[in-house]
């Protein structure tokens, strides 16, 4: 009674981590190269949205997709397609983590860029307002420094 | 008195000429109203030269024009469906006809691609209707349609033997 107690869960734990686990194997193995192309695309938009450029990834990927086109269509040597467009996908998955670390010290670049455009905006037009009066006159004197005046009348 | 004058005007012109230069640099690059373009080329990869009359299963060749200006990286795919004058389409509804061509491209931001499509008809039809619809994937992986669409009026004719 205390055996069948401890086997019945077990039994009903089993079961169903293999039934969860099931539909993973299934899609994983059921994925084709343009699933995968679809993947990538959605993961470069990620990328994209932390300031990643993926211009040329794009362009690379887009090749990739062009290439599994053809081997559906039956143009060419499908196998050899499949494994040029796998190539280069893999190429680019394997840029997407640069590709975002870049993105991102950009980002940083460009916000430390803006802070310092914004301090040195701040900071001039109050020099401008504390000194610019005194520099103004200054030259003004300096550039008539030696005009000469005349009686008239 | 003509000193704090002098100051604020020179001021006003530092404070204005900085918020300018801000919102020149801040707003460079961004998509202000995002926009796709979808375009047919003739054979000659040029707005002319369109077949109006093919015959059936002869293969004739058109050059897709795409354009990505959505401030992201783009996957389109087009369909090109067969419809007749019957069919209806709008940039909102799709057409319910069949579709005869599948085509899939990314295509990265601020730029274009323009692509050879290859096409043919396999029955004969006055007045055939070659629609191109564009449509997009999102990013849980369905297809959107993406309210942009071409038309290309054609005869198609069976051939003749002597």
């Amino acid at each position: 009674m205390k055996r069948k107690a401890i086997v019945l869960p077990l039994l009903v734990l089993i079961l169903s981590l293999v039934l969860i686990s099931q539909p993973r194997i299934k899609i994983s193995a059921q994925q084709t190269p343009k699933d995968r192309a679809r993947q990538l695309y959605v993961q470069l938009l990620n990328a994209e949205r932390e300031g990643a450029d993926v211009t040329e990834a794009a362009f690379k990927l887009n090749q990739a997709l062009q290439l599994i086109e053809q081997a559906e269509a039956g143009i060419g040597e499908e196998t050899a397609l499949l494994q040029e467009a796998e190539a280069l996908m893999d190429e680019v998955e394997a840029s997407i983590p640069s590709l975002i670390e870049a993105g991102r010290a950009a980002t940083q670049l460009k916000i430390a860029t803006w802070t310092i455009a914004a301090i040195s905006v701040v900071a001039l037009s109050a020099a401008i307002y504390l000194y610019g009066p005194r520099l103004l006159w200054t030259l003004w004197l300096k550039s008539r420094g030696k005009w000469k005046v005349k009686k008239r009348g | 008195m003509v000193d704090e004058e002098v100051a604020a005007i020179i001021l006003a012109i530092v404070v204005v000429a900085g918020i300018l230069a801000a919102t020149q640099a801040f707003t460079a690059g961004r998509v202000i109203e995002p926009f796709s373009e979808i375009g047919i080329l003739g054979p000659n990869m040029k707005l002319a030269d369109y077949p109006s009359t093919v015959l059936v299963n002869e293969s004739f060749r058109l050059y897709l024009y795409l354009g990505n200006h959505e401030g992201q990286v783009m996957y389109y795919v087009v369909y090109v469906k067969l419809g007749d004058n019957s069919t209806f389409i709008n940039a909102t509804v799709p057409a319910d006809a069949p579709i005869i061509a599948t085509y899939e491209f990314i295509v990265p931001d601020g730029h274009n691609i323009t692509y050879p499509i290859d096409l043919s008809i396999n029955q004969p039809m006055t007045r055939a209707r070659l629609i191109f619809e564009l449509w997009i994937l999102n990013e849980d992986y369905t297809l959107k349609y993406h309210e942009r669409w071409l038309q290309l009026w054609l005869d198609v004719v069976s051939p003749t033997y002597p």
